[in-house]
C-alpha cells in the first residue's frame, strides 16, 4: 500500500517537473547484499524554496525489512546554506504505519559539504478506526504507538569524479545496539548519472533511516537519471557557457540559475561574496542556481566551471578587470 | 540608548578598518591598499569597491603589485567621476561611472550625461552603456543617444530591456551599433538615428 502510494508520488514529481520544464529530481535505484539481496528506490526534488522526495526500499524477504518514505517541506538558500523543514510520512516499518517531521541544513565550502538533520516520526502498528455518530464523530487507533526521533551528521568531499562521504545517525527509543549507525564510503562518477560505490558500516542500507541497523559492506551501483526537461526554463545550449538568469524573488532575494551542459560545478566570484566561492547547487542537466539576498544595483560577477579560470556570465559581455580578464556587469532591478 | 549607541560607534572606529584585507593579502599589499581606501575616506569616495577590487584581484591570483595598480586605477576613475557627476554622486553611480572610463568614455561625456539627468541615479544606465562600448559602440554617439533617452525620461528597465534587444539582434547575426540605434529607435521613435 505505502509503496504504491511511494511510487505514484515518485511519478507524480517526475509528471509535475516535466510539465513545468523544470529540471527533473535525482532519481537513483541502488542495490547490494547485506548479505541479503535488497534494491532501492529514492527521488527527490531541491527546488530554492522547497523539497520533496520518495524512498522505497525493500528485499525478497520483505517480512524482515521494507519501508517506504514520503516527504516535502519548505526550503531556502542563503549564501553557502541552505535550509529544509517539513513533514516524513513512512509505513510498513518499525512495526507500522505512520508519519513525523524532520529539519536540516546543509553548509557548502568549496570541495566540502556538511549536512545536518533532526526529525521525530511516530509509527501505530495495528490498524487507524474513524468512527461517527449522529451525535459525535470520534477517531483512535488500534494497537501501540512507538515514536523515534532521529539525528544525521554527514559531510562530504569532491574532488574531480571521487567524493568520500561519511554520516553518523542517532535514533532514539531503540534497542541499545541499533542507537547509533555509522557508515563511510567512497563514490566514483566517471561521468554525471553512473555512480559506483563501496560503503562500510553500521547502519540503515538504503535511502532509510529507520530500518534496523546492520554490519554490511556495500557494493553498489545508481543511477541518477538525469533527464532532459521537456521546456528548458533557460535558453537551450551555445558554446561552453549557454545561460545566466537572475530574477527577482520575495523577501529581498535574487535567484541565480546558470546553465552550463556538463559542467559538474560552478562557483559563482563576486563582489557581494567578497570574492570568496560560493558553489551553485546543482538541479541536475547542467542547471545550477543559488539564491542570495541583493539589493538593487550594479555588481561585477565571474564564474568558475569545475574550477576552471574566471569566466564571464553568459549573456555579460564584461568590461576589463584590470588584471588581463573580463568581469561580467550584473545589474540587480 | 543613544549613549550606548554612540560608544559602540566609537568602539567599531577603533577597530582594525579593513580586516578584510590582512586576511587575504599579504603584509605589504595589504598596507599598500589600505592607505589607497584612506585617501579615498578622506575625499569623500565610497571605499568598499576598491577593497572589491583587491579582493577580486587576491582571487583571480593576480600579484600583488598589480592589485595595487588596479586598485589605484579604480581610485583613479572614482575621483574623476565624482568631479563629473558632483559631488553628491551614489557609490553606484562613480563605479559605474569608473566602468565608463574603463570602457572608453570620457569624463566630458559623463558630465554630458549629468546634465541630461541631474536627479535620477545614472548606474544601470551607464553600466549597461559601459558594456556596449567595450562591444565597439562610439563613445560619443553613445553619449548623444543616452542624453537623449534620459530627456524622454526612459526608465532603468527600459535600458536593461535594450540590452537584452542588442544581445538578442547580434546572435540573430546584426551588428552591434546598428542594432544599437535599432533599440534606441524603439524606445524613443524618431530619436534612433544617429546625430
Amino acid at each position: 500500500m505505502i509503496g504504491r502510494f511511494a511510487g505514484g508520488v515518485l511519478l507524480g514529481l517526475l509528471a509535475a517537473t516535466a510539465a513545468q520544464g523544470q529540471a527533473p529530481p535525482t532519481v537513483a535505484v541502488s542495490s547490494g547484499v547485506e548479505p541479503r539481496p535488497w534494491f532501492g528506490l529514492d527521488t527527490r526534488l531541491d527546488r530554492p524554496a522547497w523539497v520533496a522526495g520518495a524512498s522505497f526500499v525493500g528485499g525478497p524477504d520483505w517480512g524482515q525489512f521494507r519501508e517506504a518514505t514520503v516527504r516535502a517541506g519548505l526550503a531556502r538558500e542563503r549564501g553557502p546554506f541552505r535550509w529544509s523543514i517539513g513533514g516524513i510520512g513512512l509505513g510498513s516499518t518499525l512495526g507500522g504505519t505512520g508519519g513525523g517531521v524532520f529539519g536540516g541544513g546543509r553548509f557548502r565550502m568549496g570541495r566540502f559539504e556538511v549536512t545536518g538533520e533532526v526529525g521525530q516520526v511516530a509509527t501505530v502498528s495495528g490498524s487507524w478506526q474513524l468512527g461517527a455518530t449522529a451525535a459525535s464523530a470520534d477517531s483512535g487507533r488500534k494497537g501501540s504507538a512507538r515514536r523515534v526521533g532521529h539525528g544525521v551528521l554527514g559531510g562530504q568531499w569532491r574532488l574531480g569524479g571521487i567524493e568520500l562521504h561519511g554520516r553518523l545517525i542517532r535514533r532514539s527509543r531503540l534497542a541499545p545496539d541499533d542507537r547509533t549507525g555509522w557508515d563511510l564510503g567512497v563514490g566514483v562518477v566517471p561521468f554525471p548519472q553512473l555512480r559506483v560505490e563501496l560503503t562500510a558500516g553500521r547502519a540503515p542500507i538504503g535511502p532509510s533511516l529507520y530500518l534496523p541497523f546492520r554490519n554490511h559492506l556495500t557494493i553498489g551501483a545508481s543511477w541518477a537519471e538525469r533527464r532532459p526537461a521537456r521546456k528548458p526554463d533557460v535558453a537551450p545550449a551555445a558554446g561552453a557557457l549557454s545561460a545566466f538568469e537572475v530574477s527577482r524573488r520575495r523577501g529581498g532575494t535574487v535567484a541565480i540559475v546558470v546553465r552550463v551542459a556538463g559542467a559538474r560545478q560552478i562557483d559563482l566570484i563576486a563582489d557581494f561574496t567578497d570574492w570568496t566561492p560560493l558553489s551553485l547547487g546543482s538541479r541536475g542537466g547542467g542547471v545550477f542556481a543559488v539564491e542570495v539576498p541583493l539589493a538593487e544595483g550594479v555588481y561585477l560577477v565571474n564564474l568558475r566551471i569545475d574550477g576552471g579560470p574566471p569566466s564571464v556570465p553568459a549573456g555579460l559581455e564584461g568590461v576589463d578587470d584590470g588584471f588581463g580578464g573580463r568581469v561580467g556587469v550584473l545589474v540587480v532591478r | 540608548m543613544i549613549g550606548l549607541l554612540g560608544v559602540v560607534a566609537v568602539l567599531g572606529g577603533l577597530q582594525d578598518p579593513e580586516p578584510r584585507l590582512r586576511a587575504r593579502l599579504d603584509s605589504v599589499t595589504a598596507r599598500t591598499v589600505e592607505a589607497i581606501v584612506d585617501s579615498a575616506r578622506i575625499r569623500g569616495l565610497p571605499t568598499e569597491p576598491l577593497i572589491q577590487k583587491a579582493l577580486e584581484g587576491r582571487a583571480k591570483g593576480a600579484p600583488g603589485p598589480r592589485i595595487v595598480a588596479a586598485v589605484g586605477i579604480l581610485l583613479d576613475g572614482l575621483r574623476r567621476a565624482q568631479s563629473a557627476l558632483g559631488p553628491g554622486a551614489r557609490g553606484d553611480d562613480l563605479l559605474a561611472g569608473s566602468l565608463w572610463f574603463r570602457a572608453g568614455g570620457s569624463p566630458e561625456q559623463l558630465g554630458r550625461l549629468r546634465l541630461a539627468a541631474p536627479d535620477r541615479s545614472l548606474a544601470v544606465a551607464i553600466a549597461v552603456s559601459a558594456e556596449l562600448l567595450t562591444r565597439g559602440w562610439p563613445p560619443e554617439e553613445a553619449t548623444e543617444l543616452l542624453e537623449r533617452l534620459f530627456r524622454a525620461r526612459v526608465s532603468d528597465s527600459a535600458f536593461l530591456a535594450l540590452r537584452t534587444g542588442v544581445n538578442d539582434a547580434v546572435r540573430g547575426g546584426a551588428s552591434l551599433v546598428p542594432a544599437v540605434r535599432a533599440e534606441v529607435a524603439r524606445l524613443v521613435p524618431g530619436k534612433g538615428q544617429v546625430p
